[in-house]
């Protein structure tokens, strides 16, 4: 019995493991390619894109000027839309990544901000990042968001071109705060929506189905981890079935019709009430979220 | 002036009137009786002095009883005249005839053995077959040919308790209005006063025997409990008891206790919670019974480590401690884990 059932186990298993190891080993074969794009070094495409027609011609010169030198000296590729047109929260975001897609090409390193100037509903601001710039940005949005929000007008507030410009600038310097950052061993992103992993390797960017040494390193040790967890856990429960079981329980020699009860007496004594409040509580916004366009993206927005 | 002494109703020892309790304690079962309780208790009990068929089925069994000793473990093992004991059902050393049985061991009652010995290794393969990490040798024919049919020598007890108990109950109610959550608690005064009667609480008489190994095959049907008779030993191995009855009688007591605390709280369930203030259960009486009662026995040495295991002569229940192979189980887990991690190795992040 114990044999034909360490049998049937380990058959089980070594199936388990040899088409799993076939899986991955096909899904690897295909899997190797680097689909990065990188930066060229043409900021032709950079800048400001004015779709409001809040700035003079001159302003707006003067604005592309800077996010160019900016593009320039971070290798990325930055775009910064502002929006006459309202969208919702999910299309501003599928808008931002397409048009980054169609500016810039697909996985290339870049940065889309999108600057929702619509007036219509409640502001809302979202980066979409793609390339290196996932990598460098990603985790950083709130933060950048919280700094240029205190530049830009509030949602219902009149917009005045020098919110914007400050606004603009602000974006510029939030962009090159943390797009000096150093890109280590373990900075890389899963994008769920293409099933790519995004990660810096020898300088350059790579963006691959394949994982990158990191996250195999990471999925290794929490692997063992819950390996050893699951191991030690079925040893002690298994273990714990091999103790003596209790004993009968003495009730079964109450000789139920003998029982006299002289006294069964449940007498009242008193009540009385409490009354506590009920706290609530509210909850908190999110942002952020996937959709689907070419290229893998990260990104995310707030309100403002 | 004549000396009055008082017997223990419930183990037969000399009981003494402690000054510091104004009761009559016994210093072999630590019971205690106050005047009033003992003498309403000796007005019950009637001499026995045995007639003579008593004393003809006495000579009968000393005269047709042999026992076997040990040398390896010290058991004593009694069995008929026919019986060949080819090894101890203990420590499985070969034992040697020592003499015939002596003394006034003749047991009241016997309850024969209703399960065969094969129904009894049946149970045991079936016990064995829901264990993967037995130990490969644990229940081949080799082993299991050492199962063996034994009557064991048990003190049967009936219990005269009687309970006094007192609590104060809650019954708690919670509900919602606008902002506030209100809670009503209710409190009563639960009192209970019962006389509870348990009747036939075993206790196996021999030290050798794991005491909890022979409580978890009870209960044994005492209707099928016969006069004892030496015919029943045929084919059978059967102990002497080397436990006496005032020995047995703390257990017997923290049983029908128990039993006696089980009655008084299901006769209290209206509440969520109670404070109990005072809790007594005293055993007024105790009758015994000598009885014989049938197991089937099987003992298995694993690393040193004697483990026991008895069926049921009568039921089937069966009970024991399973023996466990630690490098099959080790085996057997850290396979899990190296598979378990490698799923999460290859699979972690991407799904």
């Amino acid at each position: 019995m114990l044999k034909n059932c360490i049998k049937a186990i380990s058959a089980a298993i070594s199936c388990a493991v040899i088409l799993s190891c076939s899986m991955i080993s096909a899904f690897a074969a295909s899997s190797s390619k680097n689909y990065a794009k990188g930066f060229d070094g043409d900021t032709s495409l950079c800048g400001v894109y004015d779709e409001k027609g809040i700035f003079s011609d001159d302003e707006l010169d003067e604005l592309n000027e800077l996010v160019q030198d900016t593009s320039d000296d971070l290798n990325l590729y930055i775009l910064i839309y502002l929006s006459d047109t309202a969208r919702s929260d999910a299309s501003t975001e599928t808008f931002a990544d397409e048009s980054y897609d169609d500016t810039f090409g697909t996985d290339t390193d870049g940065v889309f901000y999108y600057m929702d100037l619509s007036e219509q509903y409640s502001a809302y601001d979202y980066i979409s990042t793609s390339g290196k710039g996932l990598l460098l940005y990603d985790s950083n949005i709130d933060s950048m968001l919280e700094s240029i929000f205190n530049y830009l007008p509030a949602s219902g507030e009149e917009i005045y071109s020098s919110q914007i410009k400050s606004g603009i600038m602000e974006i510029c310097r939030q962009f090159k705060k943390y797009g000096k950052d150093t890109l280590g061993f373990f900075d890389y992103e899963y994008v769920s929506d293409t099933g790519k992993y995004v990660y810096y390797k020898d300088g350059a960017t790579v963006v691959s189905y394949k994982r990158p040494a990191a996250a195999r390193l990471v999925w290794l040790l929490i692997g063992a981890v819950i390996g050893i967890i699951v191991a030690v856990i079925c040893y002690f429960v298994t273990k714990s079935h091999y103790k003596f079981k209790k004993s009968c329980n003495p009730q079964v020699y109450v000789a139920r019709g003998e029982t006299n009860f002289a006294v069964r007496d449940d007498r009242f004594i008193r009540t009385y009430t409490t009354k506590t409040k009920i706290e609530t509580s509210s909850g908190g916004g999110s942002h952020g979220g996937g959709h689907s366009s070419g290229g893998s993206h990260g990104g995310g927005g707030g309100h403002r | 002036m004549e000396a009055v002494q008082y017997k223990c109703p419930n183990c037969g020892g000399e009981l003494q009137f402690k000054p510091d309790k104004q009761a009559f304690g016994c210093d072999y079962c630590m019971s205690s009786f106050t005047e009033a309780e003992i003498k309403e208790v000796c007005s019950k009990t009637e001499n026995s002095i045995p007639d003579e068929a008593e004393i003809e089925v006495q000579k009968e069994f000393n005269e047709h009883t042999n026992i076997y000793h040990c040398a390896s473990c010290g058991a004593e093992i009694i069995s008929d005249e026919n019986q060949t004991a080819t090894f101890c059902y203990y420590c499985h050393e070969p034992v040697i005839l020592s003499g015939r049985l002596s003394g006034d061991y003749k047991p009241g009652k016997v309850i024969g053995f209703k399960l065969s010995r094969e129904s009894a290794v049946e149970a045991f393969k079936k016990w064995c077959g829901k264990r993967w990490f037995l130990p490969k040798d644990f229940n081949t024919t080799q082993q299991l040919e050492k199962m063996t049919g034994l009557y064991v020598p048990f003190w049967i007890a009936d219990c005269d308790i009687k309970a006094d108990y007192q609590a104060i109950g809650k019954q708690v109610r919670t509900w919602s209005s606008g902002n506030y959550r209100y809670t009503e608690t209710k409190e009563y005064d639960v009192v209970r006063k019962a006389a509870i009667f348990t009747d036939g609480i075993p206790a196996d008489g021999e030290s050798k025997i794991d005491d909890l190994l022979m409580e978890s095959i009870e209960p044994f049907n005492y209707d099928d409990a016969k006069d004892f008779s030496m015919s029943y030993l045929s084919g059978f191995f059967a102990d002497k008891y080397d436990v006496d009855k005032a020995s047995v009688f703390p257990r017997v007591k923290n049983r029908a206790e128990k039993a006696a605390k089980g009655v008084i709280s299901e006769s209290i369930k209206a509440y969520s919670s109670l404070n109990v203030r005072n809790e007594d259960y005293k055993i007024l009486d105790t009758k015994w019974q000598y009885m014989m009662l049938p197991v089937w026995f099987m003992t298995y040495k694993y690393n040193g480590q004697m483990y026991s295991f008895a069926v049921n002569g009568q039921t089937g229940k069966l009970a024991g401690t399973p023996p466990l192979d630690k490098f099959k189980l080790r085996l057997f887990c850290a396979t899990i884990g190296v598979v378990l991690a490698l799923l999460v190795f290859l699979f972690g992040g991407v799904m």
